[in-house]
This record gives C-alpha cells, structure tokens and sequence, in this order.
C-alpha cells in the first residue's frame, strides 16, 4: 500500500454541501457580482434569492410600511401599485422565466422541446412559487421546470428540510439568504427615502408604469413593471447598467398577501437518497452486427449514412456508477451498457454522434442525463418529453445537444449543427429493421 | 460543452455574471475538499468565501491558465491559514480518540479506521505548508506545477515538501501499523 493511498482514503467519506449550501454560496456570490440568478446546468436546484428579494421586499413592505408609501414620497403610481397586492400577513410569490433566459454560460443559450414532426418549438419554463411569513419566520419554496418539482424546501425556526434529505441547519433565528435581508433592508430605506421612482412604458404594446427601487450596498438595483391601468404586477427584471446582455426578465404569476392558511407550509417529502457521486466508463470498437446482440436489444441509429455524414464508428459502452470519488470497482453501484454512433469525423467541423442507453443514470461521452425527483431529465433540467419530441439545447454556437427517448432508449445527440442534430433524430431507427 | 474556465473569467470583466460559471463548475470539488480539511459549518462558509474573493480578484487572473481550480484551491488555501489551529484542534482530537479509548466525548468524526488516527496525528503536526502540499496533491489532485501555482512556490520547493510529508506520513504508518493492508484502511 502506498501512503498517498492513505492520505487519499482519509475522510474520502466526506460529501460535498448539498444542494442548500450551495444556494446559500451562490446567493452570496450574487450579491456581489450581480441580479438575476441562473440555475445549474445539471442539477438546477437553487434559490433564486435576489429576484425573490425583490418581490418579498415588494410585498412585506406593503404589509408593514404602508404609511410610509404613502407619506408624500411617492409618485402615486407607488401607493396604487401598493394597494394592489393585498396584504395578508405571508407573501406569496410565483415567478416564470424560459430557463434559458436564466442560465448563464460564454455562449447564447437556448433550452426549447421541439416536435420532431411539426417542428413546433416551446420554450422550458422554470418557476419559482415562494410563502413567506415574516411574522413566524418561515419560508417555503418550491421550484420546477418543464412543470417537474426540482426542489422544495422549508425554513422554519427550528429548522430547514428540503426534498434531497437535508435537515442539517442549526435550529434558532430564522435562515433567511443574506441576500434576501440586505436587499429588503435596502428596498425599506428605498421606501422611507422616496428613492424608488416610476416611469411610463409598454411591454407587448400593453401600458405600464416600471417601478424601480435602487440597489443597496453591494445589491442591485431592480425594476417591476406594474399594468398601468390596474396597477397588477406583471414584470421584474434587474437593473445592469455595465452588464452587455439584456436583463433576465421574469413574469409575475403572483405577488400577493394571503392568509396563512392559504399559504403552503407542507414540509417537503424527502427524496430516496442520491448515493451516485461519480460515474466511469469505458468503450471498445464493435460493429453494427453485433452492437444490438450486445446491448440485448435493438439500438438505435440514423442508418449508414445522415445528413451527408457517414457512419464512422460504433462504440460499446461499459458505464457504471459508485457511491466515492474517485470511481473505483470497490465503490461501484450499478453498472450497464450504452453504445455510441459517430457519423463523420468526431471533434471535427462536421459530424454528428448519437449516444444511448436504456438507463437513464449513467454517463458516458455524449450521455448526460439527470434523475431528479424520480425524472429523468435533459439539459437545463427539463424533463426529458414523450416520444416523438426532444428537448434541444446549446450553450454555444457551434454545439448542439438533443436529448429525447425512443424505443426504450434514451438518446442523446450531439452535432455543431442544430439542424444536422435535428436530422438524426429524425433519422432514427432500430439498427435491426434497417438490417 | 463548456468553455475554458479562463473564457467565462476574461467575459466575466465586461459581464460580471459570467463568473457564475465557474463557481457552477467548481463549487462541489472546493467545498467537499474544505470539508475534508474542517468542519461542515465552517468549511461552507470558507467555500462561499473563496468564490466571493475570487471574483473580487479576477481581473489577476492568468488567463493562459484554462483550468481556474488551482487558483481557486490557492485561494482556499489563503483562507485556511486563518483556521491552521481549528484544523489542527480537530486532528488531534482524532487521533486521541483512538488513543484513549475511555475518551466519553469523541470528537464527531471518530475513526473508523485503525490508520485514520495515525494519519490524523502525522498531519496535526505536519507545518501548514506541508500539509497544504500534500492535500492538494492527495485530495485536489493537483500537479506539481499547479500547487506550485496555487500556493506561489517553486516547484522544487513543492517536490521536496512532497517528499518530506510522505516520508513522515509512510515513517508513521510502518512504525505504528505494521503489515496494514488497504482493505483493513478502508473498512
């Protein structure tokens, strides 16, 4: 035994913070370095703390500050918008975006299931829904894309639990982001100084009045876009004078004060325990003739030759999952088979490859997949759709992914060409009946 | 799919929220290593701090260099120097706690193993910097080159304290557990 070997095992055990931690790191970062929140390429779950901000400060000042919004600062637009969200004593909050307005990367970004047949495109919508109860110093938030709950957590006084399993904050004050207080503390001030101002827009050819609160500190500033006729909330964006991209805009489902009975303090229901930490893999050349005897059932390709690209290579995949980093057949938990096709020169200007499995947990070259709250899902967090759709994304311009299920298998397919990666898909068939 | 962790810092000067890309790469392998080296509570928030001074100093940042995490493990390092004797505190109440088996208050990470408390007690007394050397190499998995990056040093400074540690750490184990095999360390 070497003694590496034993500095390396030493607290290997360790995990690294959860998903909790991680939203707390990040909203930390986000006060320094800017507004709107973007989610994790693979495993999306985080608050979305400084836009949430924005909104709780919006609407607990309503509730506890109405005079002060009243008291010859305001522009009037201030008071009415004010008025209109009712001030039950815990805010409730619903936020919508195209996840990949949110998601942030070097290159554009795009995320939308596309039907493989129509052609039709949707964007993935991801949703915030937030209760918060100053007064018992809870906070319960719930945060989907493409409809399918990603996390759920629950802050409470004794404690927080969320759907990964995790329970560990220490019990006393309420656990509200730092982000969270120091941008309402700064939205107050906003309140009691008569900084925050209004002016005319319109949005869709709708008119409205952009309530904009300055940023406080390290914050930033915010604006929400209220209808000018009926003073409802409609819009929150950032306000990024230095940043070279336009705002995240997101679109306000709710903002309201509603009895706590209304509210949702249902503690989250733990997940089954996440045991995978890393994944190995390891593939050898075979052939069309044998790849489906070896996967025990028929695979699927795009023939001998798609898009003006020839098959080039197929790869058996041996993928396997352990419960340590780094992977090691000590730790192994479970382990299958996958294959990859390459058309034309992989790495190349010009090519296209086509990985798959029939489970979804693995990961190898050109397979990424997510399994979160018992779904299995495709970049950005969407939840990979029914046959005959896929979920198409890119985080640069010279690389697409689309990821869908056919025939058992899911797929994934990657080309620097959307439209190439496209045609595959649509070129895909089981190697048996093409034989 | 990604680019270069020096891509997404050079846009991060003109479009700060760039940098989110590297803590979204990087966030795990930095705060489970700081939970390796400390306690979950502290290490969490040394994690949240290394990213927060990251961004403050990306603009020093080389970007020849397209693998950002041995800067960010330099700056975990940084930190850390600031919590030697918690680190150290904790280590050697790890390695009591096999030594005295009367002990009514273990310390929460007990071991497990026979060599986790020889290991423990080797780096207790190990000096900062020569810990800091092998835990990069042994747990971030770090080159010599990029410890040497990471915490400004030479790298033939780097390879001699390698060598030094593991000769400390290879002395102990032969001298208290003689004949141990990998699968006795592991369980």
């Amino acid at each position: 035994m070497d003694e590496l070997d034993v500095v390396r095992g030493f607290r290997a055990g360790v995990t690294a913070p959860g998903g909790l931690e991680r939203a707390r790191a990040l909203a930390r970062l986000e006060m320094v370095i800017g507004p709107a929140p973007p989610p994790r390429p693979r495993m999306p779950r985080r608050r979305f703390a400084l836009v949430v901000a924005t909104a709780v400060a919006l609407a607990v000042a309503a509730a506890l500050l109405p005079g002060r919004l009243g008291g010859g600062h305001g522009t009037g637009v201030l008071d009415r918008a004010l008025a209109a969200v009712s001030t039950g004593p815990v805010l409730h909050v619903v936020l919508e975006v195209p996840v990949e307005q949110r998601w942030l990367a070097p290159g554009p970004v795009h995320v939308t299931v596309v039907d493989l047949t129509t052609n039709a495109e949707r964007p993935v919508i991801a949703r915030t829904e937030l209760w918060y109860d100053p007064a018992g110093h809870r906070v319960h938030q719930q945060e989907t894309v493409g409809g399918g709950l990603l996390w759920d957590v629950l802050e409470t006084p004794a404690g927080s639990r969320d759907n990964l399993g995790r329970g560990d904050l220490a019990a006393g004050a309420p656990q509200i982001d730092p982000a969270l207080g120091a941008f309402f503390e700064g939205y107050k001030r906003a309140l009691a100084d008569g900084s925050a101002t209004a002016t005319s827009g319109t949005v869709d050819g709708r008119a409205v009045q952009w309530l904009h609160f300055p940023g406080s500190g390290s914050g930033v500033a915010e604006e929400i876009a209220v209808d000018a006729r009926t003073y409802q909330p409609l819009l929150l964006r950032a306000v990024c004078p230095e940043c070279t991209r336009p705002p995240v805009t997101y679109r306000i489902v709710a903002l309201e004060g509603v009895a706590d009975a209304a509210a949702n303090w249902t503690a989250p229901t733990p997940e089954e325990e996440h045991a995978v930490a890393s994944f190995d893999s390891a593939a050898e050349r075979t052939t069309v003739a044998s790849i489906s005897n070896e996967l025990g059932g028929s695979a699927l390709w795009a023939g001998r030759s798609v898009a003006g690209l020839d098959l080039s290579a197929v790869q058996l995949v041996h993928a396997s999952t352990h419960s340590a980093v780094p992977p090691t057949p000590a730790n192994r938990i479970a382990s299958g088979l996958g294959a990859t096709f390459v058309y034309g020169s992989a790495g190349g200007t010009s090519y296209a490859t086509v990985a798959e499995s029939r489970t979804a947990g693995f990961r190898f070259s050109g397979f990424n997949f997510d399994v979160a709250g018992g779904t299995v899902r495709a970049f950005g967090g969407a939840p990979v759709p029914p046959e005959g759709q896929a979920v198409v994304s890119s985080t640069q311009s010279d690389h697409w992914t689309v990821q869908l299920r056919e025939g058992g298998f899911y797929v994934e397919l990657d080309s620097p060409s959307r439209d190439t990666a496209l045609a595959v898909a649509r070129a895909l068939e089981p190697v048996s009946s093409a034989a | 799919m990604d680019r270069s962790d020096a891509t997404a810092i050079a846009a991060s000067l003109d479009e700060p929220r760039a940098f989110v890309a590297i803590f979204e790469r990087h966030f795990e392998v930095i705060g489970r290593y700081l939970r390796r080296r400390l306690s979950e509570t502290l290490a969490d928030e040394l994690t949240a701090e290394v990213f927060t001074t990251a961004f403050a100093r990306r603009a020093s940042y080389d970007l020849a260099r397209p693998d950002a995490r041995p800067w960010l493990y330099g700056i975990a390092a940084n930190l850390l120097r600031a919590h030697a004797r918690a680190e150290e505190r904790e280590l050697r109440a790890l390695a009591c706690a096999a030594a005295d088996p009367t002990r009514s208050q273990a310390p929460a990470d007990s071991p497990s193993t026979p060599l986790e408390p020889v290991l423990a007690g080797v780096l207790a007394g190990l000096a900062l910097g020569d810990r800091e050397v092998l835990l990069l190499f042994a747990w971030g998995e770090l080159t010599y080159e990029e410890i040497a990056h990471a915490l400004e040093l030479p790298v033939g400074t780097v390879k001699s304290r390698l060598n030094r540690t593991r000769a400390l750490v290879r002395a102990a184990i032969s001298t208290e557990l003689p004949g141990l095999t990998k699968e006795a360390f592991h369980g």
